[in-house]
């Protein structure tokens, strides 16, 4: 085969346009582009492209030290936000930073409409191909494709075929990887038709940057990203089998343990949509529901943002956690619609890209208008010579991409590799392609106080229309030193950028975070929460309620003791608290052992950082972020940002392995800061929703739990009514204040269990926690025609009146053996009660029915 | 291994054969189900060679929800999900069945593998659109040169195809252990190949790998056989099996030829096809999911009664 026009080579386009070099004052002064490589900001000349003008002069205006600042801001943002690649990691470890660029990409937009007429034709070529292999396979009978393309793909399953109805879309959004070879034309270096992975970044590129440089922000015409979205919305809503006006749409996840789980959350968010897990929806009936607290929620559109074999456990992939068993069927018959539709990656792989200019003629009878870059698939004999014989000028990639393998390029591999890899595809030619590397473009980006070239990868999204493809007036732009980089994954770019269409009409004012094209009727959200969702709300308020009780506990354990360097024996209720806690090991409060172990004062500190405590300070604080981890759409960004600094706040690298007393007091401090203000977003910025009240349900459980357990140690068995174990157990109950305004400093057991028990005016007692419970009981989704109370109803009022009804001075007696048997009792009928009011919340509402199982696979053919 | 012994000398008299099947499955839990979803393969695959009259499945309790359609591969499925507590499911599929004797021998002619598969790579043979599907891999069958090794140490290119069927039916049915123990359903085929034991669905898998590693179209097929009594007992109701054997494709004049390694035959008379695909995987006679714990016990009968 004859090596066609070479994406790398070619004429240099020189630029007629105004021929203005950037001032000798500009930050630009010292830029210079690459020998031989398109500049997107400076033509050969050296002169800067009229679209980058304005842009450059305001860059000047504001200098390279502001805009170092204002980048370090804008990376303190990205972490504060928490926008990682990989941010499921619980220990943190693994997961990268988002880095973005302080320099935007310019395009103008004359320039950008003809490439966008270009992608919209290719993206017509997809479905095109598509649903001509899961239909009448006509490139295949008329000889055009080879069969092996098809039917020896290992993403494809007959299943796939005929799967969608015809005369739908099956390709509602694509996404193309460009770009820009030194001639100045663009070359699609790769395609996606599984999930629009980057949509996500697009927007925070576009909200941090605008932030960043809000001047020129607003000062520039930028074409607005916030229509693309509400068209995706429109089409998404579009493709409901039923009930077209107000379909519900779910966001399809995988879960908190993929890698696109951040951008999943975060464009759940920022469309509206429900996010769900294959265990969160449910067939019945022969349609698709989603498992709320209300009940089954009939569920019209996925947004699927999983792999395709994993879609139906019971006819792709029997192993896969994630799917929804018999969803094909569901499809098929017309009462769910799956976007891209199920098997859509298939025509992701690079094999089919040496075929496309004939498909297109075949099927669209249009030429090919945007070229990919050429590729030569070693399963064509002639192919596989040239490929051979020009090995180190090619990459190689695997023919048919699966998942995202690295590319080989010879030049990196030695002697005995390059062997290697020749012996593999001359044993599997089939296997293999190889492509030209395209010597990207490149584009200033600053690098330690310069500006500099970096190399330039393009991704771009379109989503359909009725009869066409819409692109993004934007991009998600990577850029990294060397070319080549960016021939691997998105990951492994260096940086991205936000990319601005500079146009010449009027920019329509939509806000970005307003994306409605139609009015919106005010809805009270709230009984559409999934189980799983209020399932895990109600164990983030559980575990930070914990969080809190213990850290207060520790703060005031090492206060006490650091304030008197007393004999810790007088200390015993409290030393035996801890101890039955977990919080230092038994030796401590044994007399005899007591000599030789070292003082709890200085054991404490560390015991702050130590996993292997199950109820430690940081182990609840970790099942904390797994929590809101997973709830991440359902929680207010400055609830995760507090969240993410507690867990800062707790990492052990950043104090002294023997961190002392007076340091463990001050990271307390900040830890209880941060958990008062948690606890204040939650009062404030939470809408007053069923989710909001299983959060609030955890933290009174937990509380009435932890005040419980503590009254019944200090005060309950061999009580030691020194004034300073009353005052310890006011300050970890966070009582202390109430308690002095009333009684000053006279410390008497009746009245302290009153404020801590029978109280209700004060929000720490135990009959306040209660009240509480039973308001959330009484507001929780039930059939409605049920007019007598619910067993947790039931208990939660018992347990209440229980309390109520308890004597003060009755519970303060005690008896010959010096204990308090009245207050002993309640303790243990709380401590009997308030985990079966937790199991009974559970069973009803939280715990879901588990997963399918398969039936045994023992039928085997004999 | 279904007792099954020397058809050809019976089936020369006769044209066709008519069968009583009865295939009954009960899935027993060990506590109550709330909900289960299945799709199933149980209506026999009607052909130039068969037909089939009276079908009926019987589901219990009785679905929810159930329908029926046709697969890409043109099989009769059914798919059915029972949604209210239940502690034991039964599926009986029963059908009448005609089998139309296929005349045709190992003398007749063939193409010879180097024929067949150049009239495939070319796209020359007129019917190649329907065989290319089964020549590459599937979920459960990877073409290999340890396969293509193997078929090649007793063919050569110029063998002509059917011969190649019946010496690899020939080679696996002498060559390989039958039994029930050396491997389980979702054994990988290169594990059965290299023990050199297996039952049915194993020796389909090997036979299909080998042949589509030398580039002969093969597709795996799921039916029942007819089980003959030995001499002087009666034939035992509810003892037959399900069975799996091989469909090859043999060019255009002959088309699709079915060959069980098993029992090292050709199928005639005695082979009621069920489903096929490209593999075991395309198949599955009963596959679904079910909410509850405990592994389900597993009762499954078949009767194929020839009638006069």
């Amino acid at each position: 085969m004859k090596k066609p026009a070479n994406a790398s080579a070619g004429k240099i386009a020189s630029n007629n346009e105004l021929n203005q070099a950037p001032a000798s004052t500009s930050i630009f002064c010292d830029y210079r582009p690459i020998e031989g490589v398109f500049d997107e900001a400076v033509n050969t000349e050296g002169a800067i492209r009229p679209a980058w003008h304005d842009l450059i002069r305001r860059l000047d205006a504001m200098g390279l030290d502001e805009l170092a600042t204002r980048r370090q801001q804008a990376s303190k943002q990205i972490a504060r936000d928490g926008i990682t690649f990989n941010p499921h990691d619980s220990e943190g470890s693994g997961s990268r930073p988002w880095m973005l660029g302080a320099i935007p990409l310019i395009l103008a937009e004359a320039e950008w409409n003809v490439l966008a007429a270009k992608l919209s034709q290719r993206a017509r070529l997809m479905e095109a191909l598509l649903k001509d292999l899961f239909g009448e396979q006509r490139l295949i009978r008329e000889r055009i494709l080879p069969p092996e393309l098809l039917f020896g793909h290992p993403a494809w399953h007959p299943a796939y075929q005929g799967l969608a109805p015809a005369n739908q879309r099956i390709l509602e959004y694509y996404v193309a990887d460009l770009a820009r070879a030194p001639n100045g034309a663009w070359w699609v270096t790769g395609d996606r038709t599984k999930s629009p992975f980057g949509l996500g970044y697009v927007l925070e590129n576009r909200i941090v940057t605008s932030r960043m440089l809000s001047t020129i922000f607003r000062k520039l015409p930028i074409r607005k990203l916030a229509p693309f979205y509400a068209t995706l919305k429109e089409e998404l809503r579009k493709l409901a089998p039923r009930s077209k006006e107000n379909p519900r749409i779910i966001l399809w996840t995988r879960g908190p343990a993929s890698r696109s789980y951040f951008e999943d959350s975060y464009l759940a968010r920022y469309l509206g949509y429900t996010l769900a897990e294959g265990g969160d929806l449910a067939l019945r009936g022969g349609t698709i529901h989603l498992k709320t607290l209300g009940g089954l929620l009939p569920v019209e559109v996925l947004f699927r943002r999983l792999d395709d074999e994993d879609g139906d456990p019971i006819e792709l992939n029997s192993s896969s956690e994630f799917g929804i068993p018999g969803l094909l069927d569901v499809i098929r018959n017309h009462k769910v619609a799956v976007s891209n539709t199920i098997g859509s990656r298939l025509v992701e792989s690079p094999v089919f890209l040496p075929y496309l200019p004939e498909i297109c003629r075949t099927l669209l009878s249009e030429e090919i208008q945007l070229p990919s870059v050429f590729t030569w698939w070693c399963g064509r004999p002639e192919d596989r010579e040239y490929v051979l014989n020009h090995l180190d000028e090619l990459i190689i990639r695997p023919a048919f991409r699966m998942q995202n393998e690295a590319p080989y390029s010879t030049r990196d591999l030695s002697r005995a590799h390059r062997d290697e890899l020749i012996a593999k595809i001359n044993s599997n030619p089939n296997h293999y392609v190889a492509q030209e590397s395209v010597l990207r473009s490149t584009t200033p980006v600053v690098v330690d106080g310069t500006i500099r070239p970096w190399h330039l990868a393009l991704r771009t999204f379109l989503v359909a229309t009725s009869d066409n493809y819409r692109v993004l007036p934007g991009a998600l732009a990577r850029v990294a030193p060397e070319s080549t980089t960016l021939n691997f994954t998105m990951t492994f770019g260096e940086r991205s950028q936000d990319v601005w269409i500079l146009t010449n009409k009027h920019v329509d004012e939509i806000s970005l975070l307003d994306s409605n094209t139609k009015q919106v009727l005010p809805r009270r959200s709230g009984s559409e929460l999934p189980s799983r969702a209020a399932d895990n709300l109600y164990w983030l308020g559980r575990n930070i309620e914990r969080a809190e009780q213990t850290a207060r506990l520790y703060r005031t354990v090492i206060e006490t003791l650091e304030s008197e360097l007393s004999d810790e024996l007088q200390h015993g209720p409290m030393l035996r608290y801890l101890a039955e806690q977990g919080h230092i090991d038994p030796d401590h409060i044994i007399p005899e052992l007591n000599r030789a172990t070292p003082s709890v004062v200085d054991v404490l500190p560390k015991s702050i950082f130590d996993l292997q405590r199950p109820f430690g300070l940081r182990t609840t604080v970790n099942n904390v972020v797994y929590n809101a981890h997973r709830v991440r759409d359902r929680i207010a960004p400055d609830m995760w940002r507090t969240i993410d600094r507690i867990q800062t706040t707790l990492d052990p690298s950043r104090y002294d392995q023997n961190l002392r007393g007076f340091d463990a007091i001050l990271l307390l401090d900040q830890l209880l800061a941060d958990f008062a203000g948690f606890a204040g977003l939650v009062a404030e910025s939470m809408t007053r929703t069923l989710g909001c009240r299983f959060l609030d349900l955890g933290v009174r459980i937990e509380r009435s739990s932890q005040t419980n357990t503590l009254l019944r140690s200090f005060l309950g068995t061999e009580p030691n009514d020194d004034p300073s174990i009353i005052e310890a157990v006011l300050r970890v109950t966070n009582s202390l204040m109430t308690y002095r305004n009333r009684y000053l400093a006279t410390y008497q057991v009746p009245v302290l269990l009153d404020l801590l028990l029978t109280d209700s005016t004060n929000p720490r007692s135990i009959l306040f926690q209660m009240a509480q419970i039973n308001e959330h009981l009484n507001a929780m989704p039930r059939d409605e025609f049920q007019a007598i109370l619910t067993p947790e109803q039931k208990l939660g009022l018992s347990i209440a009146n229980t309390v109520r009804l308890a004597d003060i001075y009755e519970l303060s007696t005690l008896n010959r053996d010096h204990e308090r048997p009245n207050l002993l009792k309640l303790c243990s009928q709380l401590d009997e009660q308030l985990p079966l009011l937790s199991d009974a919340v559970s069973g009803r509402y939280l715990i879901h029915a588990g997963l399918p199982r398969h039936l045994g696979t023992v039928d085997k053919h004999a | 291994m279904p007792a099954y012994r020397g058809i050809s000398e019976q089936s020369t008299s006769m044209h066709d054969m008519k069968y009583a099947i009865q295939h009954k499955t009960i899935y027993q839990y060990a506590t109550p189900v709330s909900l289960c979803q299945n799709v199933v393969m149980l209506t026999p695959r009607v052909s130039p060679y068969l037909s089939c009259s009276n079908h009926r499945l019987t589901i219990r309790p009785t679905p929810t929800y159930s329908h029926s359609r046709t697969d890409a591969m043109g099989n009769h499925v059914t798919v059915f999900a029972i949604e209210e507590s239940h502690n034991q499911l039964t599926i009986t599929s029963s059908s009448n069945v005609v089998l139309i004797e296929r005349l045709f021998s190992i003398e007749n002619p063939s193409p010879s593998v180097q024929e067949l598969t150049t009239s495939l790579d070319r796209q020359t043979a007129r019917n190649w659109f329907d065989a290319v599907p089964f020549r590459y891999d599937s979920a459960r069958i990877r073409r290999s040169q340890l396969y293509a090794d193997f078929i090649r140490g007793f063919i050569d290119p110029s063998t002509p195809t059917l011969q190649v069927l019946h010496r690899l039916s020939e080679q696996i049915h002498r060559g390989f252990q039958y039994s029930k123990d050396a491997t389980k359903v979702d054994t990988p085929t290169e594990e059965a190949f290299n023990g050199r034991a297996g039952v049915c669905q194993d020796f389909a898998h090997i036979a299909i790998a080998c042949l589509r590693s030398i580039g002969i179209p093969a597709r795996y097929v799921s039916g029942y056989l007819r089980t003959i009594p030995p001499a002087g007992k009666t034939r035992l109701v509810g003892a037959d099996q399900s069975h799996a054997w091989v469909s090859a494709w043999c060019g255009d004049e002959l088309g699709w030829v079915d060959i069980d390694p098993t029992n090292h035959c050709f199928c005639k008379l005695d082979h009621i096809a069920v489903a096929w695909g490209r593999d075991y995987s395309d198949v599955v006679p009963i596959k679904g999911v079910f909410l509850g714990t405990g592994e389900p016990k597993l009762e499954v009968s078949v009767d194929v009664r020839p009638e006069a």
